[in-house]
């Protein structure tokens, strides 16, 4: 199988100071990565780098090969073509994510159009509208007319994700990343997002690039993880492995930590 | 003995909807409870409430067996100095622009508590874990768990009974906050405490007691490990059944 996604030796700079150090995993269609790690571990700058999104001010070096393209050193142009269809990212916080100002049917048009344009379709009236409510409904919100009518502060937040997610699938594309995209919600709205994220990236076969610091997330999440500290991996593997065996004390002490909270959750302390 | 005791208190900021309905709980002197809801349960509202921010529409809120009254001015600056507050944010939360000392030191200043001032604070950053001469610096030296203790620190300085914590370790760090967490566990030998979290396995590891809050509504309440072992209400379960666990799965099936 073919990589999607190979980085190799990425670094990451502010100015002279890494933030990311060496950084190599690769990812094929169907595999799902979990990137580990606390603030300032570097996970989010990996998943910019990755797509070529690194604020000003921060330089990349090393190999980044996104559906056989170098992302490192490439031109917005070029880059315009891999976004959306060779990858799409989530973020954290869909209230900042999505427009305040445009009814969410008209946000979810934009990739879709863009699709169609890529696709050498013409997509517009009617079917742009019927393309619009078929993606609504396929991260299950209720009532897609409704919806597509909406502005998003009318929207829940477990609501605004789901619309984030549809507009990063509208492209279709072959690696979703989702960067915390279930931080911001609350418990039992972070369960069912989990739960169409796991749907959706089975069902269309997508790679998985899934960024988190909450250990229980990854674990019921992803199948392999990547541990992050301070820029550099600690240690890498499948998820039974780490989790029942991590050979690096700073993965033992994030275990630990889960682990206690986890104990005293089943009432032993 | 309870030190405060909530009374079928309702509020809402329009007529139309209540934003904490018909709400009942004691805390008992020394006790640890754990308030549990998530967004737009009321929480919050409820916590303005204990602390005397905000009014109830009826029922009733005592403190030490003295009805909670914002209008009476003597018996707030007392309530003040005993009960006191950690919010979720340790960056937004402190001054950015006065010394640790000075932050510390804020609520003997306002409260008019008196003595030695220097002395009191040292105390507080010791309870907390940290240096003495942390006093002479700035918050934006200290990371945010470090910020954290600080806040603690800031509410613990007037000797308080009760300590309220909005979200306290939230938006900490995992491993810094279980460290957060045990120092918490260790100040509430000496005050009761009020954690409210929409974070159960946390809740679990620290209180005592719980209460579940579902749009204003408490809908269960008991010994935190006999509501976790056998939650009696649906909501309940159903927050219980969301809680990721460690277990981890084969996706390739």
């Amino acid at each position: 199988m073919t990589d999607l996604l190979t980085i190799r030796n990425l670094s990451v700079f502010a100015g002279d100071t890494p933030l990311v150090s060496n950084l190599s995993f690769s990812l094929a269609r169907g595999e799902r990565l979990g990137l580990i790690g606390e603030s300032g571990s570097g996970k989010s700058l990996t998943s910019l780098a990755a797509t070529g999104l690194l604020p000003a001010g921060l330089s990349a070096k090393g190999s980044v090969i996104l559906a056989g393209q170098e992302v490192i050193g490439a031109s917005d142009r070029q880059l315009n073509q891999l976004r959306g269809k060779a990858v799409a990212i989530v973020f954290q916080e869909p209230l900042t994510a999505l427009d305040p100002l445009m009814r969410v049917g008209k946000q979810v048009a934009e990739p879709l159009r863009r699709r169609a344009r890529r696709d050498g379709r013409k997509l517009d009236g009617k079917a742009l509208e019927a393309e619009e409510l078929q993606l609504l409904n396929e991260v299950a919100l209720p009532e897609p007319q409704r919806i597509a009518r909406a502005y998003p502060h009318e929207l829940s937040g477990g609501q605004r994700q789901r619309v984030a997610i549809a507009m990063a699938l509208a492209c279709r594309p072959d690696l979703l990343i989702a960067d915390e995209p279930t931080t911001a919600l609350d418990v039992t709205t972070q369960a069912e997002i989990l739960g169409l994220l796991d749907r959706l990236v089975r069902e269309r076969h997508m790679a998985l690039l899934f960024i988190s610091h909450d250990l229980p997330v990854v674990a019921t999440t992803v199948d392999r993880v990547v541990v992050l500290r301070q820029g550099e991996a600690v240690e890498a593997g499948a998820v039974a492995d780490v989790f029942s065996a991590p050979r690096h004390d700073y993965t033992r002490s994030l275990l630990a930590a889960a682990r206690s909270f986890d104990r005293a959750l089943e009432g032993q302390s | 003995m309870s030190l405060i005791r909530v009374d079928n208190v309702s509020f809402g900021y329009t007529s139309s909807r209540r934003i904490v309905d018909d709400v009942s709980l004691d805390i008992a002197q020394g006790d640890t409870v754990g308030l549990v809801g998530e967004s737009g349960s009321g929480k919050t509202t409820l916590l303005r409430l204990l602390l005397g921010l905000a009014r109830p529409d009826s029922g009733t809120i005592s403190f030490d067996g003295q009805s909670l009254d914002p209008g009476n001015r003597k018996f707030m600056r007392g309530f003040r100095r005993q009960a006191q507050v950690v919010y979720q944010d340790p960056y937004s939360s402190l001054d950015p622009r006065q010394t640790i000392f000075s932050i510390i030191a804020e609520p003997l200043r306002s409260l008019k508590v008196e003595g030695d001032h220097r002395q009191m604070v040292a105390a507080a950053l010791q309870s907390v874990g940290l240096d003495p001469d942390a006093g002479t610096r700035y918050p934006h030296q200290f990371s945010g768990g470090q910020r954290q203790r600080i806040a603690i620190a800031r509410a613990i300085v007037p000797g308080p009974r009760l300590l309220l914590a909005d979200e306290a370790v939230s938006a900490l760090d995992l491993t810094t906050r279980i460290h957060v967490v045990e120092l918490l566990r260790e100040l509430s030998a000496d005050m009761s405490l009020l954690f409210v979290s929409h974070d159960l396995g946390v809740v679990a590891a620290l209180c005592r007691r719980i209460v579940i809050l579902e749009k204003g509504r408490i809908v269960e309440q008991g010994e935190t490990r006999q509501v976790l072992a056998r939650p009696q209400h649906p909501y309940t379960q159903r927050l219980l059944a969301s809680v990721p666990r460690l277990s981890f799965k084969d996706h390739t099936s």
